[in-house]
C-alpha cells in the first residue's frame, strides 16, 4: 500500500509527464481499479489547471516602455530607494522654503549660505539629517 | 551580438513583460515585481556574453526566480517583523470586464502568495512558466525528488487554500 501522501505526490508528477515509466505503469494500472485514485488525480489535474490558465499579470501601463528608456545603473536603484531619496529631497525643499530668506539680517550666515554649503557638502550615502545644514536660533534664545 | 543572442534592448522590450508576469507571481505585489525585473535585466545584460541560443524565457525565468531567491535569503538573514496578511492591499481591486474570471486569478494569486517561497517557486516555474522538473532542478539547484516533493505540496496546499 503506498502511503496517501506519496500517491498524490506520484499523481502531480504523473499529470506533468514527469513519472519513470514502472511509475507510469504502476499509476495507470491504479487508476483502472481504484476510484480513489481517479477521485485523487482529477484533483490533482484541476489545482494545476487553476494556475496553468492564470492570465498574464500586466504590468502598469508605461512600464516596458521606462524599462528602454532609463539605461540600467551599475547598482540597480530600486524604486523604493529612489521613493525614499526623493522624500529626503522634498524635506529639504521644505525646509528651505519655510525660512525666510530675508529675515531683516537677523540672522548669520544668511540661509543662502547655508543652503549652498549643504548642497555642496550633502551626500545621499550619510544619515540625511545629520548632514543637514544648522539653523541659527535667533539670539533671544541663546542661554 | 552573435546570430541567434538579442540585444538587451530586444529582451527589455519583447519579454519585459513575461518577466514581469513571473516576478508578480513570485513576489506577489507590484512593487516587488517591478524592482526584481529591474534586477533582472542587469543580470541580463551581464549574461547576454555567455547566453547560448536556447529557451530564451526558460533563461529568463531562471535569472528573474535567483534574483527572488537572492532577496528572500537576504531577507532571512535580515529578519525583519512581517506585516499581518491583508491581501486586499496587495492586491488591487477587479477592473477588468471578465469579472469572475479576474476574481479567480486573484484568489489563486493570493494563495500563492502565502506558500512558503520554496514551494511557490517550484510551483511558478512548473506551472507558470513550463519548465520540467530537470530545469526546475539546475536553476534551484536542489534534487529533481526535492522540486517533485515541492511542487506536490505546493499545489495541495493551494488546493486546500482555495476549497
Amino acid at each position: 500500500m503506498i502511503p496517501p501522501d506519496l500517491t498524490e505526490e506520484m499523481l502531480s508528477a504523473y499529470v506533468d509527464g514527469e513519472c519513470s515509466p514502472d511509475e507510469i505503469a504502476e499509476v495507470e494500472a491504479r487508476l483502472a481499479s481504484d476510484p480513489q485514485w481517479r477521485a485523487i488525480l482529477l484533483e490533482v489535474e484541476s489545482t494545476r489547471s487553476s494556475l496553468r490558465t492564470l492570465s498574464r499579470r500586466e504590468p502598469p501601463a508605461g512600464f516596458v516602455e521606462g524599462l528602454l528608456a532609463t539605461p540600467l545603473q551599475r547598482s540597480a536603484t530600486p524604486r523604493r530607494t529612489g521613493a525614499a531619496l526623493a522624500a529626503i529631497a522634498a524635506v529639504i525643499v521644505g525646509v528651505v522654503l519655510a525660512v525666510p530668506r530675508d529675515a531683516g539680517g537677523d540672522a548669520t550666515p544668511a540661509v543662502a549660505t547655508l543652503v549652498d554649503t549643504h548642497g555642496a557638502t550633502a551626500s545621499f550615502e550619510a544619515d540625511p539629517v545629520s548632514m543637514l545644514a544648522p539653523i541659527v536660533a535667533p539670539s533671544g534664545l541663546e542661554p | 551580438m552573435p546570430d541567434g543572442v538579442p540585444t538587451w534592448e530586444e529582451i527589455a522590450r519583447d519579454h519585459g513583460r513575461f518577466l514581469y508576469n513571473v516576478a508578480y507571481r513570485l513576489a506577489g505585489n507590484d512593487a516587488d515585481a517591478q524592482d526584481l525585473v529591474q534586477e533582472a535585466l542587469m543580470r541580463v545584460r551581464r549574461g547576454l556574453e555567455s547566453y547560448t541560443p536556447g529557451s530564451l524565457e526558460g533563461w529568463l525565468a531562471r535569472i528573474v526566480t535567483n534574483v527572488f531567491l537572492d532577496d528572500v535569503r537576504k531577507r532571512r538573514r535580515r529578519p525583519t517583523i512581517a506585516l499581518p496578511e491583508q491581501p486586499d492591499l496587495v492586491l488591487p481591486p477587479s477592473a477588468a470586464a471578465d469579472e469572475v474570471s479576474e476574481d479567480f486569478s486573484e484568489e489563486v494569486q493570493a494563495a500563492l502568495s502565502v506558500l512558503p517561497d520554496e514551494f511557490r517557486v517550484a510551483v511558478v516555474l512548473c506551472d507558470v512558466v513550463g519548465l520540467s522538473y530537470d530545469e526546475i532542478s539546475v536553476s534551484t539547484k536542489v534534487p529533481v525528488g526535492t522540486v517533485r516533493s515541492r511542487i506536490h505540496r505546493g499545489r495541495r496546499m493551494l488546493r486546500e487554500a482555495l476549497a
